[in-house]
């Protein structure tokens, strides 16, 4: 068992792609890595490099306390779920959990008892005898996690492993990924573009986007301090509401630039008063859609433009009764709950929770 | 016209077609069973095709006048060679290029696909030269040596492996394969259609081989059939059921090899065991 760390890991394909910068991470030993970000962000990059499927380009990929830039995929003691599983086609369930044992060389009745093991622990057994195509997709799902698990390597390794799942069994099996990936206490790297996936699995998460770490920490963290604007806009359902902002000419409130709203410094907390005070420039306001509530504090009138109710909530688009424009850009999500389902083109008054205020600069980076 | 109407004109054309083209055969297929002198005198009627009396005394006839087990032998060992190491020379070379990063690798895929229109003729007097330079003349081996590496081959098995999906091979590479067990563990099985489709058309296109054996041999020990016949057709008297009898046991073993290779098309095909 072994941890994993990039150190300064870049990667350019043949092509000339960019896909990964000066990656620098580690896992620790039996911890679940989650690396999430949009498509093309390098997340299935960073797990082909430490599989060893493709040349590292810069950097050092340690597992444990071994450089394993050089080693082959065969000698690195990992193993790995792909998305499409990957199954061979042509061998039964039993022969495909063997595989692997067989290439360790490892003796007949070891081999037996492991896979029966396995196989046993997955609900496999009654499968054993069949082929891939004979099962449905999530007993092959279960037939990739149990030739990865038979081999018991150093490292997992998973490239969205649940995205060929329906929604019903992706949850159900994503608890069974947690509670085996604990009790087996084996470094995992989970790669997932399903922000939901992430913030449930994850000990912590990595953001990865256009090949740069944006951010690494516990999915809580993560949520509630996003280090720069494209890890709040990126995680939660929706992301953060990121608004224009500045500060009235007197200083004595907060304005939020195109949408109308003015919000007294008085109101808001001890923290944002602060910060609000260091501040000279425009800069940009955070909230999540769960910040904004009716009655709280100084509201402002807002025009419904969509409402998706999801029973328990609403989501609620909105834009300010002020800007007569309306447009995308100027439109804000809220997550409401109780009282009256609002209509499109309805007026409601909106306050919002100033505890939940993100203020970030002009590159996006957080502040304070 | 009715749809119905043109369905059936259709059929009753490929009907037509298939007859045009099958009639040679069953002409030869009946002529082989027919006493000599009834072969030529009801070649012009229906005849032709319906052999009256059965006999197989024409059949008798070629193993008495030749030594036809001996070419027979020949032919098999010289294919089955060129076959049997074509698919495993040329399969592994249309995977190095389809999958292993080497230098050089796509200016030799070029060549590859250049050499493909050469015929051998264009080659074959350099060719001779440089086997009678290694005192190859007369043998097997020279018979099938030229032919095992072949380009046509090679461009099929390449195109068949790049469009395999890569996972299988990074799943076995990572379950600690080596690239040679890669390939006789997962991919091979898994490719039996192009396997199985090399192996026709290269069976197809040296069974019939005939300049290049009337170049480089001159005892019967070792020439194949199709010169054989050749032979057969110039040895007096000419008996022309002979022939057919002849030319007919030569046939066979191109219908069993497409018949015994035939199902693997639609396995293989079937086959991916990949979800997508
Ligand atoms: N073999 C390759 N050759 C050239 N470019 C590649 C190759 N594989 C990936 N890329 C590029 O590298 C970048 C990162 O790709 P990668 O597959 O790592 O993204 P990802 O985060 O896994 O995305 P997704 O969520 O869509 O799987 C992309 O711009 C992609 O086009
Ligand atoms: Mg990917």
């Amino acid at each position: 068992m072994a941890g994993v760390e990039y150190r300064h890991v870049d990667k350019t394909y043949p092509d000339g792609t960019r896909a990964l910068s000066n990656l620098c991470l580690s896992v620790g030993d039996g911890e679940l890595m989650v690396l999430v970000g949009p498509s093309g962000g390098g997340k299935s990059t960073a797990l082909r490099l430490l599989a060893g499927l493709d040349p590292i380009s810069g950097g050092e990929i340690w597992i444990g306390d071994e450089c394993v830039n050089a080693l082959s995929p065969q000698r690195r003691d990992i193993a790995m779920v792909f998305q499409n599983y990957a199954l061979y086609p042509h061998m039964t369930v039993r022969r495909n959990l063997e595989f692997p044992l067989r290439m360790m060389r490892l003796g007949r009745s070891a081999t037996a008892a492991r896979v029966n093991d396995t196989a046993a622990l997955l609900g496999l057994t009654p499968l054993l005898e069949r082929r891939p195509r004979e099962l449905s997709g999530g007993q092959r799902q279960r037939v990739a996690m149990g030739r990865a698990m038979v081999r018991q390597p150093r490292v997992f390794l998973m490239d969205e492993p649940l995205s060929n799942l329906d929604a019903a069994l992706r949850t159900q099996i994503r608890a069974e990924i947690a509670g085996l990936q604990r009790r087996l206490a084996i470094t995992t790297v989970y790669v997932t573009h399903d922000q939901v996936e992430a913030m449930t699995l994850g000990d912590r998460i990595a953001v990865l986007n256009a090949g740069r770490l944006q951010q690494v920490g516990p999915p809580q963290v993560l949520y509630d301090r996003p280090a720069n604007t494209f890890v709040a806009e990126f995680l939660g359902n929706p992301g953060m509401n990121i608004l224009a902002a500045g500060l009235s000419r007197d200083r004595r409130s907060l304005q939020l630039r195109s949408s109308g709203w003015e919000i007294p410094l008085a109101e808001l907390p001890q923290r944002c008063r602060e910060l609000a005070q260091h501040l000279a420039g425009p800069f940009l306001v955070g909230l999540r859609p769960e910040a904004f509530s009716p009655r709280l504090g100084t509201t402002t009138e807002m025009i419904v433009e969509t409402v998706e109710s999801l029973g328990h909530e609403r989501l609620v688009t909105v834009r300010p009764a002020a800007d007569t424009k309306g447009g995308g850009q100027t439109s804000l999500v809220a997550r409401l709950r109780g009282g009256q389902a609002e209509g499109a083109g309805q007026k409601i008054e909106l306050g919002l929770d100033g505890e939940q205020l993100r203020f970030f600069d002009e590159q996006g980076d957080l502040m304070g | 016209m009715t749809s119905r109407a043109a369905i059936a004109l259709v059929y009753t054309g490929l009907l037509l077609m298939g007859l045009l083209f099958i009639s040679p055969i069953a002409f030869m297929l009946a002529g082989s069973f027919k006493p000599d002198a009834r072969v030529l005198m009801e070649a012009g009627e229906w005849r032709a095709f319906w052999p009256a009396e059965m006999s197989l005394q024409n059949y008798r006839d070629v193993f008495t006048r030749v030594d036809f087990a001996r070419f027979l032998w020949n032919s098999l060992l010289i294919n089955g060679a060129i076959v049997g190491l074509g698919l495993l020379v040329n399969a592994l070379a249309g995977y190095a290029f389809a999958r292993l990063a080497w230098r050089g690798r796509d200016l030799m895929l070029s060549l590859v696909l250049a050499v493909m229109i050469i015929p051998i003729e264009a080659i074959a007097v350099p060719l001779f030269y440089l086997v009678s330079l290694f005192g190859w003349r007369d043998t097997y081996l020279v018979q099938i040596l030229p032919f095992i590496a072949n380009a046509f081959s090679i461009y099929l098995f390449y195109t068949y492996f790049i469009g395999m999906p890569r996972e299988l091979e990074e799943a076995a590479r990572i379950d600690g394969a080596g690239v040679l067990r890669t390939f006789f563990s997962v991919i091979l099985p898994n490719a039996k259609a192009v396997f199985a489709s090399v192996a026709i058309l290269t069976f197809l296109t040296q069974w019939g081989a005939f300049l290049w054996p009337l170049m480089v041999t001159s005892s019967e020990s070792v020439r194949p059939l199709p010169l054989a016949i050749a032979t057969f057709h110039s040895l007096p008297p000419l008996q022309w059921g002979d022939i057919f009898a002849f030319g007919m046991m030569m046939v066979l073993p191109v219908l069993l090899i497409f018949l015994v290779f035939q199902p693997w098309f639609v396995r293989g095909v079937a086959a991916t065991g990949i979800k997508g």
